[in-house]
């Protein structure tokens, strides 16, 4: 196991610094710098282009780039000078991952739920009106939920604060913006896994020993789909990921999604290859956490 | 032996509702299960044996429907009767049930000890490690070696036989008066078949509990059961002693089941299959169902169901080739093998 | 006791025709039994026809509503035209050419105030310089549509292509390829897209390019399991022994035979595609203004949702049931293909 998760960990160590790699060289042909604005004089462009390393040679640069990055260090904003890249992220990132969090939790906790109650409720009413909210949950992207969430609660009925971050009354909102998507694909997941576990041989056995509805489900349906759904916190911790940049934006929360969506217009290339970066890494940690926990919480799965 | 039946089963339909139309899966089948007897089920698939074994258990599908005047006696009471609470204190504890497939029928996130003593802890309110306990003593009893080492396995680790052995303790945990196999060896290597079928006969030695045994297969049935019973579209047609099936066989869809059996002196190439398939129980034919495949088949066969005719006290076949009015015809040249040595037998008997 | 004559008991043996071996119901092919059973799919149907009525829609249109008229606007009327609610010019509340503004008590005729000529409606309003609503709603309809549709068939061709390749060569290029896979889906396809929004700069071909970038994937990985079982299947070691070539077996033998599963995933990529334009639009990386897509037309309105929601609504509307009558033929198609994952 613990070799598996080393294996692990340098092939993510490869894939970070190929994605570093790769930003860093799409970052230099990028069209367009910040720095040619007309007013500038050559000597303050100079000025510049030296705060900011730019006068090296390019492999330098990409040294430079790449030490610094393993420390952490993802340079200087063009935006908002002597500011570090990784003070910005540093502030940030902990918003957006208790947003993300939240959401998580949320939307995984309501999808077991309603996913199984579909399944013990199979063709009737009840499942019917999950299926209805769960197709819906899918189609509809978490942008224009959060918009329909600050239009009726914002501004129709105004319950809860529509923008801002700090209290737990502004994380609400947000947290059901974003959570929507998450129960929705848990849901019919766990209703499917369900249904199959029920029509199993191994649930018939259950039967056949006496189990009554109630024990089977909690004994041995429950168990044997709920454990598949870890494969699904992969995927949805990506889908969170770029859901909440525009989240952020629309609730205007100070989170490391609304800082990449800023830096994009002003081309602040050093904030968005390092957001890159902790994007990917935070992705990376993310799979590889929930392929361990599926290897600890199923049997039949070892980590090699 | 046949005054002491413990298990009666009287007139059984089971009709299932689909959108086709309703199946008439079981169509009026009665048979007795004597105390620590081994009733063998024969029949192909979709002859109804397996309908018969999840009615014996309560576990037919929502959509099956009973009609009120079928009966399964079970001390003194009508199964058909039961509610679901009450279906549950006999299911895994007055009679339990063996599966076809080891691989898929146990739960593979449970271990296997666990699995084992679930029906102690429910028919038997046992504490969790008195049941553990017990189910370690089942574990050896079914042979699994180092059971100490292995109780705490999850399935996956486990070979098909030694699944298949824990699905035999599962079945065997609350002693169980009847226990019924539905193909407990067809999933199996034809060694571990022998060694399962094996531990099943010494453990009802044990336990002196009853057996009814489903399988489509002959052969296994010669070793193992007492009594046979031969099923086709939904009904019995032939039931007896071992020895009259095998040796003294009247219904040509025996005939027809013993001559697709590899037997010791068969030779290479003799088989022979039942030509055709079962009939669509959505619209049963009239009279013999079994007319349209039967070489046998009598005009009658297709205008009226034959009755069952006496062979001896213990031997019925519904065939009308055993009314008085019917010819005489020669059977296959291995079923008339096989009747010369019942005369045999009778002679030496007699 | 029973009716039956002497000559009821003379053997005429298994003379009738259906003992021998026959399969009752009549064979159909698989696509006819998948369409049999999708039809009996009320909501995969209805979505069937949305979408192929919202398609031809989409193509007729470029004749109705060409871009041009939906981006124009007269610079010296905006104060005129601007923000105009939508007029069916019935007294319908909320869809008469009046709106409530928050905080006050009444509805204003916003077109009386504005000094809209007598007769001029916009049925569904107009944006905030005049234009009409329902014109670039077709229009950013249209743009989508495309997008997406265009996107998705690049998918395809990557998808399948790779996906066939590595399952069909096996070995280490297989394995490569997986690995390449591997590293590609532990990227958040947000910086994916984003990288290639930068780099490309924004417009249609550009987004249509990096939405295609980051789809392809799930579809290769499924074309590729299932070709690793398909290549096992007597058919296919047949026509392998037969010495036809390998192009020749994937196009005759495999791709038909997974075909199903294909339409299935492309039915899933098209919303996810359509979505990711939205998000390219929001985040100022979507289609070059006046150009609208339903995405952009959604991020544009958003700043006014407080006093115009109007605006936001048709889009989004738009947007959500293109992407649900997707997902519901995709969910349809997925039980028609596979009876046995729907069965009772």
């Amino acid at each position: 196991m613990w070799k598996y998760i080393l294996k692990r960990l340098v092939l993510m160590i490869f894939t970070l610094f190929l994605v570093i790699t790769a930003t860093f060289f799409l970052m230099q042909i990028m069209p367009g710098t910040p720095f040619n604005n007309p007013k500038l004089t050559p000597e303050a462009l100079a000025q510049l282009k030296t705060t900011y390393g730019l006068d090296l040679p390019l492999w330098q640069q990409y040294l430079n780039y790449l030490v610094g990055a393993a420390h952490g260090d993802f340079g200087i904003s063009f935006q908002y000078q002597n500011q570090p890249v990784s003070m910005l992220i540093g502030q940030r990132l902990p918003v957006s991952a208790q947003l993300g969090a939240q959401a998580l939790v949320v939307g995984v906790i309501v999808g077991l739920f309603m996913g199984a109650i579909s399944a013990r409720n199979k063709n009737n009413k009840i499942d019917g009106v999950s299926g209805i909210l769960s197709t819906l949950g899918i189609s509809v992207p978490s942008f224009i939920l959060g918009i329909i969430l600050v239009y009726l609660f914002g501004f129709k009925w105004p319950l809860f604060p529509v923008s801002g971050w700090g209290t737990f009354s502004q994380t609400i909102l947000p947290t059901l913006a974003l959570a929507a998507s998450p129960a929705a694909v848990t849901t019919r997941f766990v209703r499917s896994e369900m249904i199959e576990s029920l029509g199993s041989d191994y649930v018939q056995l259950a039967k056949a020993k006496g189990l009554s509805d109630k024990e089977i489900v909690n004994k041995h349906a429950y168990r044997n789909s709920m454990i598949p759904v870890l494969t699904l916190i992969g995927p949805m911790a990506a889908a969170l990921l770029t859901g909440s940049t525009l989240i952020e934006q629309i609730f205007s929360i100070p989170g490391i999604g609304q800082q990449f969506v800023l830096s994009i217009p002003s081309k602040d290339f050093p904030v968005i290859m390092g957001t890159t970066i902790v994007y990917a890494a935070m992705l990376m940690v993310m799979i590889l956490i929930t392929d361990i926990l599926t290897a600890i919480v199923d049997p039949r799965v070892r980590l090699q | 032996m046949l005054n002491n039946p413990i298990l009666k089963v009287e007139n059984l339909h089971v009709n299932f509702n689909t959108y086709a139309g309703t199946v008439q899966a079981i169509r009026d089948v009665s048979f007795d299960l004597n105390k620590g007897e081994t009733l063998a089920i024969v029949g192909e698939s979709g002859s109804g044996k397996s309908v018969t074994t999840k009615t014996l258990m309560g576990l037919n599908a929502k959509n099956a429907a009973i009609p009120d005047n079928s009966r399964l006696l079970f001390k003194d009471r009508n199964l058909l009767d039961l509610t679901e609470n009450e279906w549950q204190s006999v299911r895994g504890n007055e009679i339990a049930m063996i599966f076809q497939d080891p691989m898929t029928s146990l739960d593979p996130t449970m271990k296997i000890g666990m699995q084992i003593a679930e029906p102690l802890i429910k028919h038997r309110q046992m504490k969790k490690e008195d049941a553990l306990a017990r189910a370690l003593e089942l574990m050896k009893g079914v042979g699994i070696p180092n059971a100490e080492e292995h109780i705490n396995d999850y399935p996956h680790q486990w070979s098909g036989g030694m699944r298949q052995r824990a699905v035999v303790a599962i079945a065997l945990a609350a002693d169980p008066e009847i226990l019924i196999a539905d193909e407990p060896t067809t999933a199996l290597d034809v060694t571990i078949q022998a060694q399962i079928l094996n531990l099943m006969k010494q453990l009802q030695e044990e336990t002196a509990s009853s057996i009814i045994f489903i399988t489509h297969d002959l052969g296994v049935v010669a070793g193992m059961a007492d009594r046979v019973a031969v099923m086709y579209a939904g009904k019995i047609v032939e039931y007896g002693t071992v020895d009259e099936i095998f040796f003294n066989p009247q219904h040509p869809y025996t005939w027809g089941l013993l001559n697709s059996m590899p037997t010791t002196d068969t030779e290479v190439g003799s088989l022979e299959a039942i030509p055709g398939t079962p009939p669509d129980l959505l619209e049963p034919p009239k009279g013999d169902a079994f007319a349209s495949r039967n070489v046998y088949a009598l005009a009658i066969d297709s205008k009226e169901e034959p009755p069952f005719f006496k062979v001896s006290d213990t031997h019925y076949a519904a065939t009308w080739l055993l009314d008085e009015r019917a010819p005489k015809v020669t059977p296959p040249e291995k079923i008339q093998k096989r009747w010369a040595h019942w005369q045999e037998i009778q002679g030496q008997e007699a | 006791m029973m009716a039956a004559n002497t000559e009821d008991f003379v053997i005429v043996g298994a003379q009738s025709s259906d003992a021998n071996e026959h399969i009752a119901k009549p064979a159909l092919s698989f696509w006819q039994d998948a369409w049999r059973r999708l039809k009996l799919n009320k909501l995969a149907v209805i979505s069937m026809w949305f979408l192929i009525f919202i398609m031809a829609f989409a193509v007729v249109s470029n004749i109705l509503v060409p871009q041009k008229a939906a981006n124009s606007f007269n610079s010296d009327k905006v104060g005129v035209y601007k923000n105009l609610p939508p007029n069916s010019g019935l007294p319908i509340p909320g869809w008469d050419g009046k709106i409530k503004a928050p905080g006050d008590n009444s509805a204003t005729d916003v077109y009386a105030s504005q000094g809209v000529p007598d007769g001029k409606k916009f049925i569904l309003g107009t944006d905030n310089i005049g234009r009409s609503v329902a014109k670039r709603v077709i229009v950013g309809l249209r743009i989508s549509l495309l997008v997406a549709i265009v996107a998705t068939l690049i998918d395809l061709l990557i998808g399948v292509a790779y996906g066939v390749f590595s399952g069909w060569k096996g070995g280490w290029i297989d394995n490569v390829m997986q690995r390449i896979i591997e590293i590609l889906s532990s990227i958040p396809n947000l910086i994916i897209v984003t990288m290639l929004g930068l780099l490309l700069g924004s417009g249609v071909l550009s987004i249509i390019l990096a939405i295609a970038m980051t789809g392809w994937l799930s579809m290769a990985r499924q074309v590729r399991n299932m070709t690793l079982s398909l290549k096992e299947r007597d058919y296919v070691l047949a026509a392998k022994s037969l010495g036809e070539s390998s192009t020749k077996i994937a196009i005759k033998h495999l791709i038909p035979n997974m075909a199903g599963t294909i339409i299935v995933q492309v039915m899933m990529t098209v919303p996810n595609a359509i979505m990711f334009e939205a998000v390219l639009s929001a985040i100022n990386l979507g289609v070059k203004p006046p150009t609208a897509s339903l995405g952009s037309l959604i991020a544009d309105a958003q700043a006014m949702l407080q006093f115009y929601p109007y605006q936001i609504l048709i889009p989004a509307v738009m947007l959500v049931l293109i992407s649900l009558a997707f997902i519901l033929l995709g969910d349809g198609l997925r039980d028609a293909f596979d009876p046995r994952a729907s069965e009772d």
